[in-house]
């Protein structure tokens, strides 16, 4: 450890010589900063420029600080404004400034470090931002829904339509073949959990039966728990040239996200009232039958079976399952309280949400709670502490859906349920189901699945300013925090279901606790060093950071209940599935950035170098290089504001998958003795992290006086070491051994422009539009192409194949020949993604809507293949030529290729119209309100899709690296519709 | 000293010693171990008394794992039973149509060649236990050796000439010789014979618990009339190239527990339970929404008046799935706790026949043959004209004496190349002769598979 005492020793003696230069002779400079039309803004910053020192203005937009009694630069920034400096000579302490709205949001900061930060107009990556008021102009189930269609580069798919989450977040395609598929994660710098633990429902489906083990409970991934309402901002680092920084974590890029902070000023209160609810928005529909069509499909053999048939097919009269199980229209709420203010000296931000979405499924639904309280306080102009908490809960109950094997999921039994069979229950008993297991009303009606999850998130950042001269300053930073849940899944299948005695032990109930801390302490330095205004600022930082992350839980599986119990300890039979996770990682960086040439130029060098317990050696370090610079053009032409050019490189990693150095056996149990077994996967004693290389370039445009923008952006990420199972002949007595060998490459192009067409007075339009589009291509792989997820190449699977896309579906086809090759059918990458974001607010109105689209992009309907296997699909009749006969007939002789279909969609994601109410009006009825907003908006209204399943966005196994968009018995998507009140006071 | 220095100096030295501990704590503490499971690495050398009786116990549970995935297959394909489970159609597809060498004809290989490693390391394990005496080690050698052989045979009968490789490898890299058919057979009966050598200079007990199946079969010397039970089943599969086998098969026999004065359910079991981490019998489903059903040649075919019919199953609700049907559904096992025989009396019985026809010992053969059918069946004896007909004859009483326990049907009916006789229920079903090598098999074999 030797490198890393070098490095602290380092540290500490720039930190003593700095110490130890007195300080200079101050004065103090108070002022005003006000809006284009004279309005006080509060809550803006105003810093003297390149130094450390600097305040925020109060209520009035008054602000006083300390200053070097030397001629200085003033600059003072808000967010939503454009930034504007001044020179305030030695001898001048009075300033009024005035900042103009900056609608494009051109002169944000966008993350550089830890701890450090740069104008978005020298970046030199395209960091994506989402600012608070995106994030909620339309009611969103989860943090991640509102995130749909805002970033260029970002897949934001949802798993299902299941209320309470369950989404993917896929930065610039595929980076990983078996590693973890979802972004680092870091809220107020604590680096917060996304897992997804399964509910069990496994129990009741048995869908991971037949040789496909796989998580198919349809699971929550947890960044579900926070509040979009909360969050002031998040920045995506969607590359290794930008994630570097994170080094073996950030592979999958990385999501920042801060929180609301208080501000100078009186108490401002803000009350959102949503009410609404949500319908069923698409249904797969089913066959309509005839008596000979019945008699035609299920061939009863005897007079007695036709006679039987005839009495199920009774008058013919026939019930839309889909709608009484997915109709219900039950109301969903939703409330939002905050309040900020504070002093110069302690500012809070608190807010509290109380949240429910109905399902539309009776019995379904998601409930929430939220309580943060964020304080900052100034103990003295050198030491700054913000202490940032969040409380949480959550209570979802998802039904029972996905692949089964068990007849049990609905959309598993509906295919197999023809419209004329009655199931509604007579005086409480549920007839039998004909035709499967289970009778999907009493399912409905009596089966539980609950995820009760209570969540704790805090963090501490204090700044102490060591010193602070107009040349230079130092500033160390302690930033720790922990991210803490337990997990509470409860279902709960009472005896009397139809298909509860299938395994002979009729009840069953699992009950899964999983507690999860996650903790980091970082700490950091950041020197800033101008030694004249313009010419160079210099800015290194270094730190080290520790993290931990504990995961332990057990699930209880007891089946055999006694009739009506539900405890554990109540059956015949009982199961324990443990899970159990505990890594440790150390990371010390450093980094390097210069501006120059006016603020033209900026280059910048940093390493990470990282350890962590995953992998093979634990002691060893993996270093994670970044460079990049950018340079920027002002006033190029008359109608060119601005041009900057940029390029960046970088590496980044992705851990080792937990355990894949270990050989383990498995333990058993026989006639009351435990036993050792040969387990299914040996490790790979070096396994090291996954290895990430970005180049990215690009160039941003800014037109006609900041009412337009352009940015395009070409990256290449070649991602090498990838982690493998390497498929052992099965004679060596296991099936894998994981290992460090392939290599994947993706290529793309992103494009975000925005414009405001028109900005007249009080009339506003603003549009943007993004395009990305992402090419992978696996560029080497060491073992024979193999398949990944679904369900074998007969009903289609994801190939892995040196040479092709990592997401190809490939499936049987049928040659002239008669041979049944397996071959490339389709892809599940789209061919590109565009989304259109407009806003056109006129007077007191606001009309907003938000399209996304996505062209391409191949999913294996296994729903439809259920339906046609069971000749029950809405375009199925006695007909050998009715398109569902063709499909399941054409399949059958060989063509997977009629499962495998086109999942393109247009969809008007988010859609508002708001209005603000007449001051007077307000005043009226409320006192001394600020502004009150009316506002209707819905969530996913319309879909346009030629895909047949219930929705695109789909995927049995939950979140993949590879294998999504494998659509079997999903729950059904919804539209949601809501009313609000917005009220600030 | 100003207070805004003292502040600073103070600051500084919290800040100083942060990073200390940081860095201190990065020098400690950096290793996780395995908190899931146990290490392979911990029990292969030198290991514990009760590491051995762990090892042995894998063993037991890992040829448990396939018992009834393996008697529900081979009772597909010898159609006298149906999966039909609407989730998954390659019940159908693949058993009766199409086996896929990665999908379902992939099975009852890695599972079994699993615990053949499992055996190996414990013969490893146990040479070098200073906890165990020199008889003990013979023991647990002569178990292992007979468990591999069991397994082994397993994937003869399910791969029959598409080969069988003779041992798991020793590295994860080592690929073992595939044998052809006859010579896989003969190295199986070579390693029954080893543990029979091992067995014999065991001492009088196993150093570990055998499990509750094996009642009567737990000391080396009545393990080995198990032993010799598996030997007789290799032999008779070898009978076709050389009666010497048949002979073999009846010695064997001889030194078994075929006894026609003991109950034909004495026999060696795989237990079953709902106990935490145990197996449950994967071959009984509730009868009231049993997907398993038996083929409807089974009561078709079946003599009037045969009581194994009734004993072993029953009519129930008519079930259908892509285009089969049947009504008929297994009672063999009542319970999900029911216990699978591994072999019991009654086959030996049938299998002492086998080989006397074998040895054209027409005499003894029909001798057995009529004693399950009276015994078993409940019916009267016959006497058959001549060896084909008391063949036809044995093969017709194994078929009920062994209804869904033990797949043998589809391997006799190859073994007398009789597989075009099994009926098929539609014009695209094919009787598949044995199961191909796995595709993971091939593809790290260089993409192509001859036995040798």
């Amino acid at each position: 450890m030797r490198s890393i005492r070098v490095v602290i020793i380092a540290i500490s003696a720039l930190a003593l010589a700095a110490a130890t230069v007195s300080a200079q002779q101050q004065r103090r400079i108070t002022g005003r900063i006000a809006g284009a039309s004279g309005e006080p803004l509060a809550a803006a910053s105003v810093i003297i420029a390149g130094t450390a020192l600097g305040t925020r203005t109060n209520d009035a937009g008054e602000f006083s600080l300390l200053a070097p009694d030397a001629d200085v630069q003033l600059i003072a920034r808000r967010i939503g404004f454009k930034q504007q400096s001044v020179r305030v000579p030695r001898d001048q302490s009075q300033v009024t400034l005035t900042l103009d709205r900056d609608v494009l949001m051109l002169e944000e900061q966008v993350v550089t470090g830890e701890n450090t930060s740069v104008a978005r107009r020298n970046a030199a990556n395209d960091v994506a931002t989402v600012s608070s008021t995106e994030l909620t102009r339309a009611p969103t189930p989860t943090l991640e829904n509102a995130l749909a269609g805002k970033i260029a580069g970002a897949t934001v798919s949802q798993n299902s339509g299941a209320p309470g989450g369950g989404l993917q977040v896929q930065l610039r395609g595929v980076t990983t073949i078996n590693g973890a598929t979802d972004p680092l994660y870091i809220v107020d710098g604590v680096i917060v959990s996304n897992d997804a633990i399964s509910s069990g429902a496994n129990a009741i489906t048995a869908a991971a039966a037949g040789g496909n083990a796989s998580p198919q409970d349809n699971a929550v991934n947890r960044m579900a728990d926070f509040n979009p309402a909360d969050i002031e901002r998040i920045e995506v680092l969607k590359g290794a040239s930008a994630s570097a920084i994170y080094g073996s974590k950030a592979s999958n890029g990385v999501v920042i996200i801060t929180t609301k902070r208080g501000a100078v000023g009186s108490a401002q209160f803000n009350a959102v009232q949503r009410v609404g609810t949500q319908s069923l928005s698409h249904e797969i529909g089913s066959r309509h039958w005839t008596l000979d069509g019945v008699y035609a499909y299920f061939q009863p053999k005897t007079a007695a079976d036709s006679a039987s048939y005839r009495s199920l097919y009774g008058t013919g009269s026939t019930t839309n399952y889909e709608k009484l199980l997915f109709g219900a229209h039950d109301p969903s709420y939703e409330t939002d309280l905050s309040a900020r203010g504070g002093t110069d000296v302690t500012r809070y931000f608190v807010s509290g949400l109380l949240k429910r979405d109905a399902g539309i499924m009776s019995g379904t639904g998601y409930d929430k709670q939220s309580v943060r309280a964020n304080l900052s306080q100034t103990f003295s102009s050198r030491l700054n502490v913000d202490v940032n908490t969040n409380f949480m809960h959550s209570n979802a109950q998802r039904g029972l859906t996905n692949n089964d094997n068990s007849g049990t999921s609905f959309y598993m039994v509906l295919p197999f349920t023809p419209s004329f069979a009655k199931l509604q229950p007579a005086n409480g008993v549920y007839p039998a189901n004909p035709f499967e297991r289970s009778n999907p009303i009493q399912t409905r009606d009596l089966l539980q699945n609950q995820e009760n999850v209570y969540r704790f998130t805090g963090s501490a950042n204090a700044r102490f300013t060591v010193f602070a001269r107009e040349r230079q300053t130092l500033s160390l930073n302690v930033n720790g925090g922990i991210d803490q849940f337990s997990q509470r899944n409860d279902i709960f299948s009472p005896n009397e279901l139809l298909f509860e005695p299938q395994d002979g032990l009729p009840g069953t109930t699992v009950r899964g606790s999983t507690g999860n801390v996650n903790s980091n302490l970082d700490l950091s330095v950041v020197h800033n060093y101008s030694p004249g205004a313009g010419r160079i600022t210099a800015t290194t930082s270094a730190g080290v950071q520790r993290e931990r992350r504990d995961l332990d839980g057990a699930s209880i599986l007891t089946r055999g209940l006694i009739p009506g119990q539900r405890g554990v300890n109540q059956g015949s039979s009982v199961a324990v599935a443990p899970v159990r996770q505990l890594v440790k990682d150390f990371a010390y960086f450093a980094q390097e950035e210069l501006l120059m040439l006016d603020e033209r130029l900026l280059v910048t060098g940093a390493f990470r170098a990282d350890r962590s317990t995953n992998n093979g050696d634990v002691n060893k370090f993996f270093f994670f290089p970044k460079a990049s610079a950018s340079y920027r053009v002002p006033n190029a032409t008359p109608w060119l504001d601005e041009a900057k050019v940029r390029f960046a490189f970088g590496q980044s990693g992705l851990p080792a998958i937990y355990g894949s150095k270990f050989t383990s056996l498995e333990t058993t149990v026989y006639d009351a003795e435990t036993g050792v077994q040969v387990g299914l996967v040996a490790g790979d004693p070096n396994i090291r992290p996954e290895r990430q290389t970005e180049l990215e370039t690009g160039i941003d445009l800014q037109f006609f006086g900041g009412r337009s923008l352009l940015t395009v952006t070409g990256y290449q990420k070649a991602i090498r070491d990838l982690i493998l199972l390497r498929r052992l002949a099965p004679t060596s007595g296991f099936q894998d051994q994981y290992f460090n060998g392939a290599q994947l490459r993706n290529r793309g192009l992103e494009v975000t422009g925005a414009i405001t067409p028109l900005s007249v007075g009080t009339t506003t339009w603003i549009s943007r539009a993004t395009f990305s589009k992402n090419v992978s291509v696996i560029t080497r792989l060491p073992v024979p192409a193999f398949e990944t997820g679904g369900f074998g190449a007969n009903l289609g699977a994801f190939r892995i194949e040196e040479g092709k896309s990592a997401t190809q579906i490939v499936g049987h086809t049928l040659l002239a020949d008669g041979s049944q090759p397996t071959v490339q059918l389709g892809d599940a990458a789209p061919n590109f993604q565009m989304a259109f974001a407009n806003e056109l607010n006129v007077g007191a109105w606001r009309f907003y809507g938000l399209v996304d689209w996505k062209k391409g992009g191949d999913i294996i309907n296994l729903t439809e293949f259920l339906y046609d296997a069971a000749g029950n699909t809405k375009d199925y009749s006695a007909d050998p030529n009715s398109a569902g006969q063709r499909r399941i007939s054409r399949w059958a002789q060989g063509f997977t290729k009629e499962y495998v279909q086109d999942g393109s969609f247009v969809k008007v994601r988010e859609i508002s119209l708001a209005y603000r109410l007449p001051s007077g009006l307000t005043r009226y009825l409320g006192g001394g309100t600020h502004s009150t907003r009316l506002e209707l908006s819905g969530r996913n209204l319309l879909t346009f899709t030629p895909y047949r399943g219930l929705d695109p966005e789909v995927s049995n196994f939950g979140n993949q690296a590879i294998a999504r968009n494998i659509d079997v018995a999903p729950y059904p998507p919804s539209r949601s519709y809501f009313l609000t009140l917005d009220v600030e006071f | 000293m100003t207070t805004s220095t003292y502040a600073r100096q103070l600051a500084l030295r919290v800040a100083g010693l942060a990073f200390a501990v940081a860095a201190l704590d990065a020098c400690k503490d950096a290793f996780v171990p395995d908190l899931n499971n146990p290490s392979l690495e911990g029990i292969i050398t030198n290991p514990t008394r009760a590491q051995v009786q762990t090892m042995a116990r894998g063993i037991f549970d890992g040829n448990r794992s396939d018992q009834g995935a393996f008697i529900r297959d081979l009772e597909i394909i010898g159609r006298d039973a149906y999966n039909l489970d609407a989730a998954d159609p390659r019940w159908v597809t693949e058993l009766l149509i199409n086996l896929d060498p990665g999908g379902f004809g992939s099975a009852h290989w890695r599972v079994r060649y699993r615990n053949i490693k499992g055996a190996d390391l414990l013969v490893s394990a146990a040479g070098t236990a200073g906890s165990l005496s020199a008889p003990e080690k013979s023991a647990t050698i002569g178990f292992a050796q007979t468990f591999k052989a069991l397994d082994l045979l397993a994937v003869a009968e399910s791969r029959d000439t598409a080969g069988v490789a003779s041992d798991a490898g020793a590295t994860t890299a080592d690929l073992t010789p595939i044998l052809c058919r006859d010579k896989g057979l003969a190295r199986i009966s070579a390693l029954l014979d080893s543990a029979k050598t091992n067995l014999t200079a065991a001492g009088a007990a196993f150093p570990f618990a055998l499990p509750g199946g094996f009642a009567g079969f737990d000391t080396p010397a009545s393990f080995l009339r198990f032993n010799r039970a598996i030997k007789a089943r290799a032999e008779i599969y070898l009978g076709p190239s050389s009666a010497v086998h048949y002979a073999n098969a009846i010695a064997a026999l001889a030194e078994s527990f075929v006894d026609t004065t003991a109950s034909l359910d004495l026999g060696v079991y795989h237990l079953y339970s709902l106990a935490a981490g145990d197996q449950s019998n994967p071959l009984f489903q509730d009868p009231a929404t049993t997907n398993f059903r038996a083929h409807p040649s089974v009561r078709d075919s079946a003599e009037a008046g045969d009581r194994r019919v009734a004993q072993r199953t029953m009519i129930g609700d008519v079930k259908t799935y892509q285009g089969l049907s049947s009504n008929i559904i297994f009672t063999v096992y009542d319970s999900p706790t029911a216990p699978i025989p591994i072999v019991r009396n009654e086959e030996l019985i049938l299998l002492r026949a086998q080989a006397n026809l074998g040895v054209s010992n027409l005499a003894d053969a029909s001798r057995d043959i009529n004693f399950i059918r009276v015994h078993a069946g409940g019916l009267s004896p016959r006497t058959y004209a001549d060896l084909p007909a008391a063949l036809n004859e044995l093969l017709h009483q194994k078929r009920y004496s062994l209804l869904w326990e033990s797949g043998s049907r589809w391997v006799d009916m190859r073994l007398y190349g009789r597989l075009a006789t099994l009926p098929k229920d539609a014009p695209t079903h094919k009787v598949h002769p044995n199961f191909p090598i796995p595709q993971a098999e091939v593809l790290a074999r260089g993409g192509s598979v001859r036995c040798q």
